[in-house]
């Protein structure tokens, strides 16, 4: 992926004040059921549903340098954390199972125009419950910042939708060291602010790249994986069937390239 | 890709479907890669893995099978060998043919023999539910003798042995017609029988073992061992067959009560049977007595056990003879366990008592396995006198 070398420098107003709304769906869906027998699962609902920041606190998404259009950089951690003990009073940002390509806080410069600039996201995070883990897939979303006002024009922090997006460690009988372990989907688990990103229909006539291309740069940041340059089933098929060569396939309860398996 | 995008996850299928509708995406699950994959999760001893690597011919034919959970800390433990050099030689060996991971029992002259530990089931519709063991005698390519003795488990069922050739359709018909197999046995509850077959070229075959299903109740299920060899020579002509054709003198339903009687005479004594996992938070034990009322004096109970091949691990726990056995939670009141034995794995309980009594056995699968899967047991029940 190429870098578009025009370089801005992203400010935001820290004395202002931004109003959050956070979102975590009952649990309906597990593989083996631990959201019906764990009550803390069963029950797991945003600490505050709604919270006043200073917006400073988004200035931990933002690059310490001038960037260019595709360009990453790592988000500091103490402005996330704070966030996201709105959605649980517990976040960890060092995982506690990593198999060395599991942490990390980053951001990427997908879009910008005279008014706006849009950061693309991706972070792993996970919530120390009582009895437990809580580890969502991923935390992904945007960042619009009002350029000229230099303001949060938008925010939404989620976790998006799979197969199942969530992995959780259940320590059923607390004087046993092990634990039951399964993964779900939580429709929605999400931080916002505003209601629209003021990007849509926006023009970026000065340099933007696509969410996909945002989310390809973003998530080599983590999994080494990732560098295999992979392509489609279907092209895949086609090169077995003309080169007459087998097909590795992975077949896995949960995704590949997140926390959630 | 994801195994529930194919839905081999029953309880995400809902939430999948619903969101392919609310973003108009269809997966389509007959395509021939997808079926591979679906055949591959159901192939070989192992079902169930969390992640299965395959190799898949470009006519989408199976090459080989590793349940990832596994296959590392197997190969390391068993053979010291690295990650990257285990999964080299499981790529290298798709290649060559061997079918890895596909259940294969794999026979040659330095391995002629090999012992298969597993469990049957009578259909719940229809007349066949085959347990498949693929047989590959390939490595004797001036031929030889393929022989099967089987032994089943002391449960009700009684199975249905048939030996087929290796790329066949398995027939799933009342009557298996002569042409469609190369030999067949009826074994009854706790018996024994064997199979046959004198073979020019070495070949893959299988065995299929299903619960007769005139004689047995529907979901029944039997553990049986079987030793599977090839003799290169003398080659012997096939033991006559022996197929069920009528309902006619069926044998009375056996006892599953069992009671082990152990005494100086008989100091030792091997059982087979089955055990099912009861779900998350329960029991449910297939109970075996050990009677060792003729030691007066003070000895030792040792039951080496080992769980079959199937899919779920095995719990077992020793109890006195009046105890009340749970049906959920911890058995608190257990004298000894022996907890989450691995399939084709290993485990011994050892009580020391100072006057012999009798104890119940009880044996049930693990609390990660599906509720209501099975598998085989064997244990080995013996005293040591102090």
């Amino acid at each position: 992926m190429s870098i578009l070398s025009d370089k801005i420098t992203l400010n935001l107003d820290g004395d202002a004040e931004v109003s959050a709304k956070a979102f975590i769906a009952p649990i309906e869906y597990t593989i083996n059921n631990c959201h019906v027998e764990w009550d803390e699962l069963a029950n797991l609902r945003v600490a505050e549903p709604e919270k006043q920041y200073s917006a400073s606190v988004f200035q931990a998404f933002l690059p310490s340098k001038s960037v260019s259009v595709g360009e990453c950089w790592q988000i500091e951690e103490n402005g996330v954390t704070e966030l996201l003990r709105q959605l649980h009073p517990n976040p960890n940002l060092d995982m506690h199972i990593n198999v060395s390509d599991s942490c990390g806080l980053w951001a990427c410069l997908r879009a910008y125009n005279n008014k706006f600039a849009d950061i693309m996201f991706r972070m792993h995070a996970e919530f120390k419950l009582e009895d437990g883990w809580f580890t969502p897939s991923q935390f992904t979303g945007h960042l619009v910042i009002d350029r000229i006002g230099e303001k949060t024009a938008f925010f939404q922090m989620y976790v998006p939708e799979g197969p199942v997006n969530f992995d959780v460690n259940w320590r059923k009988d607390k004087d046993e060291k092990y634990f039951i372990c399964d993964s779900g989907l939580c429709q929605q688990m999400e931080l916002r602010v505003g209601t629209q990103t003021p990007v849509q229909g926006a023009e970026f006539i000065e340099a933007s790249i696509t969410d996909e291309e945002a989310k390809r740069i973003l998530i080599q940041r983590f999994y080494r994986s990732e560098q295999i340059n992979w392509v489609p089933p279907e092209q895949a098929l086609e090169i077995a069937r003309t080169q007459q060569k087998p097909i590795h396939v992975i077949s896995i309860d949960g995704p590949f390239t997140d926390e959630a398996c | 890709m994801a195994d529930a995008e194919l839905g081999r996850i029953h309880s995400l299928r809902d939430p999948i479907a619903k969101r392919r509708e609310r973003e108009g995406k269809t997966f389509d699950t007959s395509h021939p890669l997808a079926q591979a994959i679906i055949k591959g999760w159901k192939t070989g001893p192992k079902k169930g893995s969390p992640v299965d690597c395959f190799v898949i011919s470009p006519d989408f034919e199976l090459m080989g099978r590793v349940l990832v959970n596994e296959f590392f800390d197997y190969n390391w433990d068993k053979f010291k060998r690295r990650d990257e050099e285990s999964y080299l030689m499981f790529l290298k060996e798709c290649l060559e043919g061997k079918q890895p991971g596909l259940g294969n029992i794999t026979l040659s002259s330095e391995e002629p023999s090999q012992d298969v530990l597993e469990v049957f089931r009578t259909p719940m519709v229809g007349y066949k539910d085959y347990t498949v063991v693929v047989i590959d005698t390939r490595a004797f390519e001036k031929g030889g003798t393929l022989t099967i003795d089987i032994e089943t488990g002391r449960a009700d069922a009684e199975g249905l042995f048939y030996l087929f050739d290796g790329d066949s359709e398995l027939p799933m018909g009342e009557l298996v017609p002569k042409d469609k197999r190369l030999a067949s046995v009826w074994i009854e509850s706790d018996e024994t029988g064997q199979l046959t077959h004198r073979f020019d070229r070495g070949e893959f075959f299988r065995l299929g073992a299903t619960g007769h299903h005139r004689k047995n109740e529907k979901g029944s299920t039997n553990a049986f061992k079987a030793k599977i060899s090839v003799a290169e020579y003398p080659k012997v002509e096939s033991v006559k067959e022996e197929e069920p054709e009528s309902d006619e003198n069926i044998p009375e339903a056996r006892s599953s009560a069992l009671r082990l009687v152990l005494d100086k005479a008989q100091p030792s004594q091997e059982i087979l049977d089955a055990f099912r996992a009861p779900g998350t938070g329960y029991q449910d034990y297939t109970v075996i007595n050990i009677d060792t009322t003729a030691f007066k004096g003070s000895g030792t109970l040792i039951i080496d056990i080992r769980v079959g091949d199937a899919d779920i691990a095995g719990s077992f726990d020793l109890f006195d003879d009046d105890a009340e056995l749970p049906t959920e939670g911890y058995p608190d009141n257990a004298l000894t366990s022996a907890w989450g034995i691995s399939p084709n794995q290993s485990g011994k309980i050892r009580h020391r008592f100072a006057r012999g009594s009798v104890f119940k056995l009880g044996a049930t699968g693990d609390w990660y396995g599906e509720k209501g899967r099975i598998n085989a047991f064997k244990a080995r029940f013996s005293v040591v006198e102090i």
